[in-house]
């Protein structure tokens, strides 16, 4: 079964009179379970694609298909339901709501798909992630490992099926890297699919797959 | 909980957003009762130049009624009833006098007999135009005090009777001056003209009310009432303070939408660029499957109690300000310039209502921007 499958993916962003091609005509298969590193320069497309799969962008052609759901068949209100349902993400620079604690951050992933409050969740996920002594800290009050974990955790409870990150690991140091990517992984284990843009060491080591690619296209 | 949440984090964000509201409502609050206060001035001001209509008998030789000063023929008193009971007349103040030129210790005196009541349109009450003489009492005029040397509590000799000088009175400048005041009755009494009058005195608004020829209209609809009754417009007062008090209007209709429109775009404003503001925000919302309309309802909610805020503490402080110095621009009114409160009810209904308007179209905007875009935009 396929977790993902695009085709043609094609995105253009236009400004003013010029347009740039972020995504000439993708097409692209990952498997349930399976966990794929997107690398590539500045600029060759990795966040464009993963925005794209995620819903969060739209496609100027192309598709995507999401456990077999056409994502871009679905209207605006259906493709967020969808995604709060099934689709996690994990930011390079957290986009934490700063003025929510950690506990609150965290369960705002099932108040968008009003969930159950998810408190037992919660209290697994903190413990899991070691934030149980931070859960009704301010994220300005955090490290930025922390942090990460927190967007993490948020990305983790609503169990999705699918986790798309953006270079979790970007602005950690090498040992708050590797807890992430340990912590990915183990969800990744656990039946998990992970689609992730990284630069890391780490995560070469534990990716399955290695995508890359340059002006918009996949190379390898 | 988001919205309280980040009202109580951002709260001076709030605080000096909503600061800038009341800054708006404040202006508008201080305006209108400032320009309120203004126009009872303006009122009161023109009010006192004197009565603008004179009716007086109908067999007055014009040009001794000018020469002398007022008109040596006698009417009914009962034509004040008359107009009193006339609906289609109106008028502000009604005041029925007697006049009568005679000599006294060597001086030309004006006997004036003044109404003991002051006669008001039905269920309106007003203040006093001019003053109530007691019974067996009189008021006499500057000039005659000084020159016959009357002060307060003498008794004086008028044609054969006695009366008591309740008062003398100040210098006006005027022919009030050479006058001694009487209660009405008293002086019919005196001069034998028992329910007769000289003259009703009235302080009438038809020249703001009525067409071209205010004249003209209170003349036909007194003739068949008042058949022997003569109606005398002073017009360059009247003109003067219908001119006085358009100018009042007009500015107040001018400004006022000049300042409401300034204060609908400073609140507007404010409200946008705290939108715009957070426009990352509504990308994570968006992204973890916030629907549109609820992130559009976040927001306008804020922007409600932002409005609120902006409209209680602008209604507040503009009138204090207006209350603190109001009293020292406009002396005469000081005492009746109070808080409208229904500039309350208007405020905070505008104030929320401008702030969502404004609101409105930056979420929207970024509500349904593609949400990739709004957190690639940071």
């Amino acid at each position: 079964m396929k977790m993902i499958r695009t085709e043609g993916l094609t995105k253009v962003f236009r400004r003013g009179k010029h347009s740039v091609t972020a995504l000439a005509g993708v097409g692209l298969e990952i498997g349930e379970g399976e966990f794929v590193l997107i690398k590539g320069p500045s600029g060759s497309g990795k966040s464009t694609l993963l925005f794209l799969l995620g819903g969060l962008l739209l496609p100027t052609a192309g598709k995507v298909w999401i456990s077999g759901h056409d994502l871009f068949q679905m209207n605006d209100r259906e493709r967020s339901r969808f995604r709060g349902e099934h689709i996690g993400f994990v930011f390079q620079s957290y986009h934490l709501l700063p003025y929510l604690s950690v506990k609150e951050n965290i369960l705002l992933a099932n108040k968008a798909v009003a969930r159950k409050d998810g408190r037992e969740e919660l209290r697994i996920l903190l413990q899991r992630l070691g934030l149980e002594e931070r859960e009704d800290h301010l994220p300005g009050a955090l490290s930025a490992g922390e942090k990460q974990r927190v967007a993490l955790a948020r990305a983790l409870l609503r169990h999705p099926k699918l986790i798309l990150a953006d270079e979790p690991t970007g602005n950690l140091d090498p040992a708050h890297a590797g807890v992430v990517i340990r912590l990915l992984h183990t969800y990744q284990q656990e039946g998990g699919t992970v689609v992730m843009v990284s630069h890391d060491d780490h995560a070469d080591r534990v990716a399955e797959r290695t995508i890359l690619m340059e002006k918009g296209r996949i190379v390898q | 909980m988001i919205l309280l949440k980040e009202i109580w984090y951002r709260r001076w964000n709030f605080f000096l957003g909503s600061l800038g509201m009341a800054v708006a409502v404040t202006g508008v609050v201080f305006f209108v009762i400032m320009t309120r206060a203004s126009q009872n001035e303006t009122r009161i001001l023109t009010r006192n130049m004197g009565f603008n209509l004179r009716i007086i008998p109908d067999s007055t030789n014009m040009n001794e009624f000018w020469t002398r000063g007022y008109s040596s023929r006698t009417m009914p008193e009962k034509y004040v009833q008359v107009l009193v009971d006339k609906k289609a007349i109106y008028y502000a103040h009604l005041t029925a006098t007697l006049h009568q030129r005679i000599r006294w210790r060597g001086m030309d005196v004006m006997l004036t007999g003044i109404s003991p009541d002051e006669l008001n349109p039905k269920g309106k009450k007003r203040s006093k135009m001019i003053f109530a003489i007691p019974r067996g009492k009189v008021y006499v005029g500057y000039e005659i005090a000084r020159a016959a040397n009357v002060h307060s509590g003498d008794t004086l000799t008028i044609l054969g009777k006695r009366y008591v000088v309740e008062r003398t009175l100040a210098e006006t400048g005027s022919e009030d001056d050479v006058r001694i005041y009487f209660d009405l009755n008293d002086l019919q009494n005196l001069l034998h003209k028992e329910g007769l009058i000289s003259e009703i005195m009235a302080l009438n608004c038809m020249c703001s009310a009525q067409g071209d020829d205010p004249l003209g209209d209170l003349r036909r609809q007194l003739e068949t009432d008042l058949p022997d009754a003569r109606v005398i417009m002073n017009r360059t007062i009247a003109v003067a303070r219908e001119k006085q008090r358009k100018m009042m209007d007009n500015y107040f209709a001018v400004l006022l939408p000049v300042l409401l429109l300034i204060a609908a775009i400073w609140t507007g404003a404010l409200a946008m660029i705290n939108v715009m503001q957070r426009s990352r925000e509504i990308g994570i919302l968006r992204a973890l499957g916030f629907r549109g309309s609820r992130i559009t309802g976040i927001f306008f909610a804020r922007a409600v109690l932002l409005g609120l805020a902006g409209a209680g503490m602008g209604y507040f402080l503009g009138t204090w300000l207006a209350m603190k110095h109001g009293p020292q621009v406009f002396r005469v009114t000081a005492k009746a310039i109070h808080p409208l409160h229904e500039l309350l009810i208007w405020a905070m209904c505008l104030a929320p209502f401008f702030a969502v308007v404004a609101s409105a179209i930056p979420v929207v905007l970024a509500v349904y921007k593609q949400p990739g875009e709004l957190l690639k935009e940071e």
